[in-house]
């Protein structure tokens, strides 16, 4: 059994009036959450704060799955003026948790997640959706970060084969965000997991002949994956 | 006889003339500038003082950017908005950078119910606030 943890990659630019604020972040290595640096299953445009100074423009476009969390850092694009020292707040800490730059979904439901200078004052606020996982998917992708889509529970692989793939959950067919620990059993010898150096992402090498079984759990949700290896 | 109807409709002229135009109390109200997200509330319902009171009813974890007008001026300068329980609604001032105009936000925090009063030189108002649970 083996479980990793990742800390998030998103990221939320916020742009104000006569100068740039960037909060940007990038977190540590490990998996269980989609995959930093790729595109993702969801594809939708930037959502900007209600105020027209914040956008959130990666990774952003869904809910938050509970009990996961996601890690943002700040990056002052400010010409003429050094940084603000700027803090996050959730307007419902039922659902949100803030920690720093480190935003925890600890409740179903819907906060605002305010955007805050050192007075006070709010720059800028952004609606945040906390739901539920019902099940894990596993997602295959190409070496290229091309999302190929959902695997087939039960496949069959050549020895020498390799699968790149993620564990993302998801409620009924919204995929959720945030990053999570993430453990992984593998029964049967055919077969070895190698964590890609893209965090999020799993290399599946077929090694040798016969039967396997790999289960992800995370989130209290578990999912199984048969393989046959064929010589 | 027509010199009669004639003298009654130039008095009836002459008194609407004189009459200029009705007065209005000074009034202040505040206004949604935000729409809440989908499936959550966040509206405000300004009513004149003899109508009843003006409600103003917002999903608990959710922020509303308030606007302002007031009848003086239709600026409304400097308002003061306070929430008579900041457990249950804050009143939070927005960033201004120089040379724009500050604004307010107002986050519910909890629900429940209170009071939101708006306050500017020219009249004063107040709100039933609702903090729904949804």
């Amino acid at each position: 059994m083996s479980v990793d943890t990742r800390l998030g990659c998103a990221c939320i630019p916020v742009f104000s009036l006569g100068a740039a604020l960037i909060i940007a972040g990038c977190g540590d290595g490990g998996t269980g959450g989609r995959p930093s640096g790729l595109p993702g299953p969801s594809g939708l445009p930037p959502q900007c704060g209600v105020m027209n100074q914040a956008c959130l423009v990666e990774r952003n476009d869904a809910p938050l799955a509970l009990g996961s969390r996601t890690e943002l850092t700040v990056d002052f694009q400010n010409a003429g003026h050094a940084g603000l020292d700027i803090s996050l707040e959730a307007a419902n800490p039922d659902v949100l948790l803030i920690e720093g730059w480190l935003v925890e979904a600890v409740g179903n439901g819907v906060s605002g997640l305010l955007v805050v200078a050192p007075n006070g004052a709010v720059i800028d606020f952004l609606h945040i959706w906390v739901a539920e996982a019902e099940e894990l998917r596993i997602l295959a992708w190409s070496q290229t970060g091309d999302l190929l889509g959902r695997v087939q529970p039960e496949v069959t692989l050549l020895v020498g084969d390799e699968v790149l793939v993620s564990v993302e959950p998801f409620q009924n067919a919204q995929p959720l965000l945030g990053n999570f620990d993430l453990q992984r059993t593998i029964v049967g010898d055919s077969i070895a997991i190698v964590p890609d150096p893209v965090g999020g992402l799993y290399r599946v090498v077929a090694r040798g002949e016969g039967p396997a079984t790999i289960t992800f759990e995370a989130l209290g949700l578990s999912t199984a994956w048969q393989i046959e290896v064929l010589p | 006889m027509r010199s009669l109807q004639c003298f009654w409709a130039i008095f009836a002229l002459v008194v609407v003339a004189l009459s200029g135009c009705p007065e209005f109390a000074p009034e202040v109200a505040l206004l949604a500038s935000t729409a809440p997200p989908p499936s959550r509330t966040a509206r405000i319902d300004h009513r004149d003082v003899a109508e009843g009171p003006s409600t103003l009813t917002i999903s608990n974890g959710v922020v509303m950017r308030l606007g302002c007008w007031d009848s003086c001026d239709y600026t409304c300068e400097q308002p003061v908005i306070t929430s008579a329980d900041p457990g249950i609604v804050q009143v939070r001032p927005t960033y201004g950078l120089a040379g724009s105009s500050i604004g307010y936000v107002l986050v519910a925090t909890a629900p429940g119910s209170t009071r939101l009063t708006v306050a500017t030189d020219c009249a004063e108002h107040e709100y039933a606030v609702t903090v729904v649970d949804e």
